[in-house]
C-alpha cells in the first residue's frame, strides 16, 4: 500500500509489553500485526492485541474533558477545556490540603499502569502518602510471600530449556500468558514435565503430566500435602536445606498431619495423585514455579498458602538454579517515584496499621480499607480522589465501593471510556492509548522507546502528560523536569547508560549483553531476609504476630468450615479467572471482541447443571450470601463437579456484588475472591 | 491428498484464545462485520472444549468456484483458491454453497470477501498474520504433506459442518454420480 509508514509500538491492553508492527497512513492506524524480531512475543498477537485499531477508534472513546452536569451518577456531561479541567482539579487538590490535609487525597492508578512512577512522585511531592493502585488486590501479596520467603519481591520467570519439571500454580498461560506458551509446550516435546494446579480443566491442564485439580481456596493445603510426601519420602534436598534454610524443622512438625489422605478430603485430589505429584518433582528437577499475578492469593490465607508453595521451591533446591526460577536480572532504570526518599516524612499510608507487613514490603497504600476510612473518617478523613483508569468492580462488594466513593467531596478521573467509576466523577479526562503515547518499555535486559505511533485522538491525551501539567499547576514543575518527558525519561535511563538517542536509532528496542546468567547467587552473602536463609519459618511474620511458618486455613465458608452454609449454597465460587480477550473490566465495548464471548456467563459442571434443569446458554442466577446477579449458563467439564466459575468485570453482572469485603487476609489485606460457597438456579 | 497446500491446524493445541481472528481483522483493517476467521467449537466427552480454528480450507473439489457468475474465483499459481473482489457481482451464490461460511458478505462494498491466506504476505517470505500470531503453534501453513487437509480428513466432522463432500474430488464425484 502507498504512503504507508510502519512504526515500532508496544501493546498495553495488558502488562506483557508485547511489540506491535503499527502501519500508519496520514495519522491513521490501518494495519498492526505482532513484531516478529521482539524477543518476548516473537511476532505472536493475542486476541486483545488484535483489537488496538478498534479500541483506538472506538466511536465511544471519550475525546474531550468533561464536567459533571446534574447529580453525581445520572451521565449528564458538558465539554470543557484543558485548562479548565486542569485548573479545577488543582483547586480543589490545593483546597483539601488546606482544609483537611493532603494525606485526604487520593492518588489511585487502576489500568493503565504505565504512568504510575509519576502518579507516584505527584502525590508524595503534594503531600499525599496515599498512592494506591490495583496491586492491592492483585501482584502484591506474592510478592510479600516471596519477600518473606526468599527475600525477593519477584522471582524470575522459569528457564524453560533448562526447567526439568514445570509447576504451573493456577495459571493458564495459553489465555494469560500468551507470548510464552509456545516455549512451554515446545521444553515439554523436549521432556520437560508439567504439574498443573487448577481447579478447572484448562489448556494448559489438558497438556499437563498430572493435574491437581483442587477446590478453590485450598492451595495451601495441597502443598502443605505434597511437602509432606517430599519429606516422609526423604525426596527433599538435605544439603540445600541444612545450609540455607529456616524453619525446615518446624515444617516438618506442621506437614506430618497432611497425609495425602487428609489433603484429599481438603482438596478434593486423589491421594496417590498428591504423592505422584510429589515424587515427579523430585525426579525430574529442578523443578519451576509458573504461577499467576495473585490466584493462590486471592483468599483469606493468601500469604501463607503461597508461602506453603514457595517452601517447595526451598525444600528442593530449586531456587536460583539452572532450570528453576532464579534471581531476576535486568536493565537498571533510576527510581523516580520519591517513595524511598520521602514516605518517611508523610503521614501513615491507609492501611499501614492494619497491615504492617503488607506496608513494610509494598511502596504504596493498602486501599481495601480505604472505603471504610471514607465512611468513618478514621484515622483521618479522605475527602478526595484523583484516578487514573480506576474501576470500582475490582473491590469485593462492589454496592459499598460505590456508596464510600459517592461520599467524596471530589473525583477526577481519566480514562478511554465511561466507566461505571466515571460514572461517579466530577470531572472525566481523555486519556491516550498506547499507540498514543511515548514510555520507555523494558522487559530484562530489553529496552525500547516506544514512540506514539500516531497522535492522539480528538483531544485526548497521554496520562504522563496529564500528570506533568497538573504538577505544573501545583507549582511542581520544577520537580517534573519542567514539563518535559525527553527530560524526565532521559533521567530515568541514567544508570543503564543508555540514550534516547541510541533507543530511538533502535526503534524495535535492543536487548542489552548482560553477561551469562548467574545462578547460587546465595554463596555470596546469603538471601536478602534478616537470617539471609530462606525463611519457611519468617522472622518478620513471627516478630508482627503471625504465624511464621505456612499454617494452612481453610476458606472462612466452604462444605468443610460452614457446612450449614453449604447446605444453602452448596457449590464452591471461585472467580476472576482470565478471559483471554478481555483485559479485566476492559475492552467488552468492542464488538469484534463480543462476538468472541458475548456477556456474563457462569460456567457450571453438567453434573451440577443437570438436576438444577441448568441448559448451556439459559439464564441463571447466581448467589451468594451477599447478593444475587444473573447471567447466562455456561455448562462445561472445563469447571468440576461442585465448583461453579465466572469471570469478573461485567458491568451488568458484576460477581464483586457476590464476594466478601469484611474477611480479609490479616497479612495482606487481600479478599477471597476464590473459594466462596454459592448457588446456581434457573430464575 | 498428497500437495496440498494451505492452513494446517492441530486440534489438540488450539486453546481457544481467538488470537487467530484478532490478528486476521488487525492486518486486513476488517471490522466486526467480517471474519475471514472463525473458531468453531464443541464440548468434548471428557467435558473440556475442542476448539477449531477456521477459515478459507482450500477445499480440493471447492462448491464456490463453479457457482460464480463473475468468475472471481481463481487457483494462484500455486493452488490456492483466491477470490478477486473486483469481479465479485455480489450475488451470493458463493456464501450459500460454501459449508465452512468461508465466504462472507462485505456490507460496504456489498461483495463477497473471504481469507485469501495473506497473499501478500506470503509473496513477501511471511507467514499468513494468523499462523504468525497464533500463540501455540496450532495453526500453520504450507505444504501438509502425510497429514493432507486437516479440515476435509475430519470428513466434515467439524461443529456445525455438513458433509457435503468437498474433500473428493470433482473427477470422483462424477464419476458417483
Amino acid at each position: 500500500m502507498e504512503n504507508i509508514t510502519l512504526k515500532k509500538s508496544t501493546c498495553f491492553l495488558c502488562m506483557g509489553n508485547c511489540g506491535l508492527d503499527v502501519y500508519v497512513k496520514e495519522n491513521r492506524v490501518v494495519r498492526i500485526s505482532g513484531t516478529p524480531e521482539n524477543p518476548y512475543n516473537k511476532g505472536v498477537l493475542c486476541s486483545k492485541g488484535g483489537s488496538n485499531i478498534e479500541l483506538l477508534y472506538h466511536p465511544e472513546r471519550l475525546l474531550y474533558p468533561l464536567k459533571r452536569a446534574g447529580a453525581r451518577g445520572q451521565g449528564n456531561w458538558s465539554r470543557i477545556s484543558w485548562d479548565e479541567a486542569l485548573d479545577t482539579i488543582a483547586s480543589r487538590l490545593k483546597a483539601v490540603r488546606d482544609k483537611y490535609g493532603p494525606e485526604a487525597a487520593l492518588f489511585f492508578v487502576g489500568y493503565v499502569k504505565e504512568p504510575r512512577r509519576w502518579f507516584q512522585r505527584l502525590a508524595y511531592l503534594y503531600g499525599s502518602p496515599n498512592y494506591l493502585t490495583e496491586s492491592s488486590v492483585c501482584n502484591s501479596a506474592r510478592e510479600i510471600a516471596n519477600r518473606t520467603v526468599l527475600g525477593y519481591p519477584v522471582i524470575g520467570p522459569p528457564e524453560y530449556g533448562k526447567c526439568g519439571c514445570l509447576l504451573v500454580w493456577s495459571s493458564n498461560p495459553a489465555h494469560s500468558y500468551p507470548a510464552e506458551i509456545k516455549q512451554i509446550l515446545q521444553a515439554r516435546d523436549r521432556g520437560m514435565k508439567i504439574i498443573v494446579v487448577d481447579p478447572r480443566h484448562t489448556f494448559m491442564a489438558r497438556h499437563a503430566d498430572i493435574h491437581l485439580g483442587l477446590r478453590p481456596g485450598t492451595d495451601g493445603a495441597l502443598a502443605l500435602g505434597v511437602l509432606h510426601v517430599l519429606i516422609k519420602e526423604n525426596l527433599y534436598d538435605g544439603e540445600f536445606v541444612a545450609g540455607w534454610v529456616k524453619g525446615f524443622e518446624g515444617l516438618k512438625e506442621l506437614v506430618k498431619t497432611y497425609t495425602p489422605q487428609r489433603v484429599e478430603g481438603i482438596t478434593r485430589i486423589p491421594a496417590d495423585r498428591v504423592i505422584n505429584a510429589a515424587r515427579l518433582i523430585a525426579a525430574s528437577g529442578p523443578v519451576a514455579l509458573r504461577d499467576s499475578a495473585s490466584s493462590t492469593v486471592h483468599s483469606v490465607n493468601g500469604v501463607q498458602n503461597h508461602r506453603a508453595i514457595l517452601s517447595i521451591l526451598a525444600v528442593t533446591g530449586s531456587f536460583d538454579t539452572p532450570g528453576g526460577n532464579t534471581v531476576p536480572a535486568g536493565i537498571a532504570l533510576k527510581d523516580v517515584t520519591l517513595f524511598k526518599e520521602m514516605i518517611g516524612c508523610l503521614k501513615p499510608r491507609i492501611g499501614e496499621d492494619r497491615w504492617p507487613v503488607w506496608t513494610m514490603f509494598y511502596p504504596e497504600a493498602q486501599c481495601n480499607c480505604m472505603f471504610d476510612q471514607i465512611e468513618t473518617g478514621s484515622p483521618y478523613p479522605l475527602k478526595a480522589m484523583i484516578g487514573i483508569g480506576p474501576n470500582l468492580m475490582m473491590w469485593p462488594n462492589s454496592k459499598k465501593t460505590a456508596s464510600a466513593l459517592s461520599k467524596l467531596d471530589f473525583i477526577a478521573v481519566s480514562d478511554f471510556f465511561h466507566t461505571p467509576t466515571t460514572a461517579m466523577a466530577d470531572i472525566v479526562l481523555p486519556a491516550a492509548t498506547a499507540l498514543e503515547r511515548t514510555n520507555l518499555i523494558r522487559r530484562g535486559n530489553f529496552i525500547m522507546l516506544r514512540r506514539n505511533a500516531v497522535e492522539p485522538c480528538g483531544e485526548a491525551r497521554p496520562d504522563q502528560k496529564i500528570i506533568f501539567e497538573l504538577a505544573e499547576r501545583l507549582g511542581l514543575g520544577g520537580q517534573f523536569w519542567d514539563g518535559s518527558l525527553e527530560k524526565a525519561l532521559a533521567e530515568e535511563l541514567e544508570p543503564s547508560r543508555l540514550t534516547l538517542a541510541m533507543l530511538d536509532e533502535n526503534p524495535a528496542g535492543l536487548e542489552v549483553d548482560m553477561g551469562p546468567r548467574r545462578y547460587s547467587n546465595y554463596l555470596k552473602g546469603g538471601f536478602p531476609t534478616p537470617t539471609g536463609k530462606v525463611e519457611i519459618a519468617s522472622t518478620i511474620l513471627e516478630r508482627f504476630g503471625y504465624d511464621a511458618l505456612p499454617v494452612y486455613r481453610g476458606p472462612l465458608e466452604s462444605p468443610l468450615s460452614t457446612p450449614e452454609l453449604a447446605g444453602q449454597f452448596p457449590l464452591v465460587l471461585t472467580t476472576g479467572g482470565r478471559l483471554p480477550m478481555y483485559t479485566h473490566s476492559e475492552l467488552r465495548n468492542l464488538e469484534s471482541l463480543r462476538q468472541l464471548y458475548p456477556g456474563p456467563r457462569v460456567d457450571i459442571n453438567p453434573q451440577d447443571a443437570r438436576p438444577r434443569k441448568i441448559q448451556q446458554g439459559g439464564r441463571v442466577m447466581l448467589k451468594t450470601a451477599r447478593g444475587v446477579i444473573t447471567a447466562e449458563a455456561n455448562v462445561t467439564g472445563e469447571v468440576p463437579e461442585g465448583v461453579v466459575h465466572m469471570a469478573h468485570g461485567w458491568p451488568q453482572a458484576d460477581v464483586n456484588l457476590l464476594t466478601d469485603s469484611e474477611n480479609l487476609d490479616p497479612i495482606s489485606g487481600f479478599p477471597a475472591f476464590k473459594g466462596l460457597l454459592c448457588q446456581v438456579s434457573i430464575p | 491428498m498428497s500437495g496440498y497446500t494451505g492452513f494446517v491446524f492441530s486440534p489438540g493445541l488450539c486453546s481457544g484464545c481467538m488470537a487467530c481472528i484478532m490478528a486476521c481483522k488487525a492486518w486486513h483493517g476488517a471490522g466486526p462485520a467480517v471474519s475471514y476467521r472463525r473458531v468453531l467449537f464443541e464440548n468434548s466427552p471428557e467435558g473440556s472444549t475442542n476448539f477449531y480454528s477456521v477459515s478459507c480450507v482450500n477445499c480440493t473439489a471447492c462448491l464456490c468456484e463453479p457457482a460464480c457468475p463473475g468468475e472471481a474465483f481463481a487457483r494462484s499459481g500455486g493452488g490456492l483458491m483466491l477470490l478477486e473482489g473486483e469481479r465479485c457481482t455480489g450475488c451470493g451464490n458463493c456464501l450459500a454453497l460454501c459449508p465452512y461460511g468461508a465466504v462472507q458478505f462485505e456490507p460496504v462494498v456489498g461483495k463477497a470477501v473471504k481469507c485469501n491466506f495473506c497473499f501478500d504476505r506470503l509473496a513477501d517470505g511471511m507467514k499468513p498474520v494468523c499462523v504468525q500470531s497464533c500463540p501455540t503453534g496450532a495453526l500453520g501453513f504450507g505444504e501438509a504433506g502425510d497429514t493432507g487437509n486437516f479440515y476435509e480428513s475430519l470428513n466434515m466432522g467439524l461443529p456445525s459442518v455438513p458433509d457435503i463432500g468437498t474433500a473428493r474430488s470433482r473427477e470422483d464425484k462424477a464419476a458417483e454420480e
